[in-house]
């Protein structure tokens, strides 16, 4: 090891800052070499100077100024310890929790879509079937007030009516009524679409109900009912009611 | 053969033995008599005890301000340090795990504060160079009852050498040697508190120490001349 090896690792030797065995080459190298152990000497005598490097003593007041001044900056964050301490752990923001609440959020609301959509679905059923076996002005109006579902009486020509199940059952029932049947398959459907009720009332109207004209009785009532989605519309023929009719008249016609 | 090493001589070796206990006391003592208090301290100041937390203060304090001291090099900047060194234990207390050392983290704080209050004050250099120099009275004065004028003079002149010798150390050089040297930290202590690796602290306080040797070494040979 040489000079200025030695003179490099000069400044970590007097303090034993370095490792054991090259300690040891330079204490090796500093015991044959005066100009090298001069230099250590003044290394020691600099670390000396510099342990002494203390500040002046402060007075008291100078540190109870700085506590103050301190307990003075944190005073109104420290007035109500317990409370503001509380709520600030309540609100500070944990992303776990937050992503956690958000799912199950999600999960909750999906799920309240789903059973609120499908319990519409069943309701819709027997009311739609109610209505087409009672079709006084009461079962109207009962089925005026499906919240999915609306009665258009008579609007437009007839669209979009593939797909829909209610109308393939309402089909059906009007099939097993030979007498309706042949009245329905005789009517030009555009040419009905279009008519309006025989005494021009909207059927959505409690008043709605057709006159029981015999002129017009012998006519079958067209009662569409359009749903929320646009492509599916609920169509279906009825005979004009009559006082006497009933559920079990109505598939022999008037 | 070292140029200032005659002067240094002459310093009665009573007076340097006094100032190196004094700086060693403070802190061992504090240390292992406030330990287990410290712990309940801390939790108590963290539950937003101010009490407590005042008490922290005065423990720590003379530490504190002694450090911010020696790496600002004046008493107002040192007292603007440490409130806000304060100030930043208080708001990071929560922060602080009972398996670390208090004073560690402490000192981590107060080399950061000491660096950010550099950087605000760019006449940080050259204020330190000042008040060096001898420009703030009290700075480097020494009580003269517990020296006669001759010794007070050559603490004074070593003070200030040291100080001017600081000065010309950048910020991570000169936190380095303080808290090695001054502080008398381990080496591997001050790489946590730096948040840096052994071996650099390492390169850093050789380069420190050698900086600090020439600057003395051209010092004390100017002076001479003059002479």
């Amino acid at each position: 090891m040489n000079c200025k090896h030695v003179q490099e690792l000069l400044p970590l030797y007097v303090a034993r800052d370095l490792e054991e065995n090259c300690a040891q080459q330079v204490t090796a190298h500093v015991q044959s070499c005066v100009e090298c152990a001069g230099s250590v000497d003044e290394y020691r005598e600099t670390r000396q100077l510099l342990q002494q490097f203390a500040p002046p003593p402060f007075s008291e007041a100078v540190y109870a100024g700085i506590r103050q001044r301190v307990l003075r900056e944190i005073g109104p964050e420290a007035t109500a310890p317990g409370l503001s301490r509380l709520l600030e752990s309540l609100f500070r923001p944990r992303i776990r929790w937050a992503v956690a609440t958000a799912l199950l959020l999600a999960v909750c609301v999906s799920a309240f879509y789903f059973i609120a959509n499908r319990t519409n679905d069943q309701q819709q059923v027997p009311d739609i079937r109610h209505t087409v076996d009672g079709p006084t002005s009461s079962s109207i109006k009962e089925s005026e007030g499906l919240p999915p579902a609306s009665i258009v009486k008579n609007k437009g020509p007839v669209q979009g009516l593939a797909g829909s199940t209610h109308q393939s059952q309402r089909r059906k029932r009007i099939g097993s009524a030979p007498d309706r049947s042949a009245s329905v398959n005789s009517a030009d459907t555009r040419s009905m679409s279009s008519q309006t009720s025989p005494n021009g009332n909207n059927l959505a109207e409690p008043d709605a109900v057709p006159a029981r004209d015999p002129a017009t009785s012998g006519k079958p009532l067209r009662v569409e009912m359009q749903t929320e989605d646009p492509n599916i519309r609920i169509i279906w023929f009825t005979p004009q009611p009559t006082k006497q009719d009933s559920p079990s008249k109505f598939s022999k016609g008037t | 053969m070292y140029v200032g090493s005659s002067k240094f001589a002459q310093v009665p070796s009573g007076a340097r033995d006094m100032a190196l206990a004094v700086e060693i006391l403070l802190p061992v003592n504090a240390l292992t008599q406030t330990q287990t208090s410290l712990t309940h301290l801390i939790e108590r100041a963290a539950s937003g005890d101010t009490a407590a937390f005042e008490q922290i203060m005065i423990h720590s304090q003379q530490r504190v301000m002694a450090m911010t001291w020696r790496m600002l090099g004046n008493e107002a900047d040192a007292r603007d340090a440490s409130q806000e060194v304060f100030l930043r234990v208080y708001k990071y207390l929560g922060r602080f795990k009972q398996d670390q050392d208090f004073f560690a983290w402490l000192y981590t704080i107060t080399v950061n504060v000491c660096r950010d209050l550099a950087k605000k004050r760019q006449h940080h250099s050259d204020r330190f160079m000042s008040l060096a120099a001898g420009a703030d009275e009290g700075a480097f004065a020494v009580p003269a009852e517990q020296e006669d004028a001759e010794e007070a003079l050559m603490h004074t002149q070593q003070r200030e050498l040291i100080a001017r010798a600081m000065a010309t150390l950048p910020h991570k050089k000169r936190a380095s040697i303080v808290l090695r040297d001054v502080e008398g930290l381990p080496t591997d202590e001050v790489a946590r508190i730096m948040k840096s690796s052994s071996t650099t602290v390492r390169s850093q306080i050789s380069s420190a120490r050698k900086k600090i040797k020439i600057y003395c070494e051209q010092y004390l040979r100017r002076k001479e001349r003059s002479q």
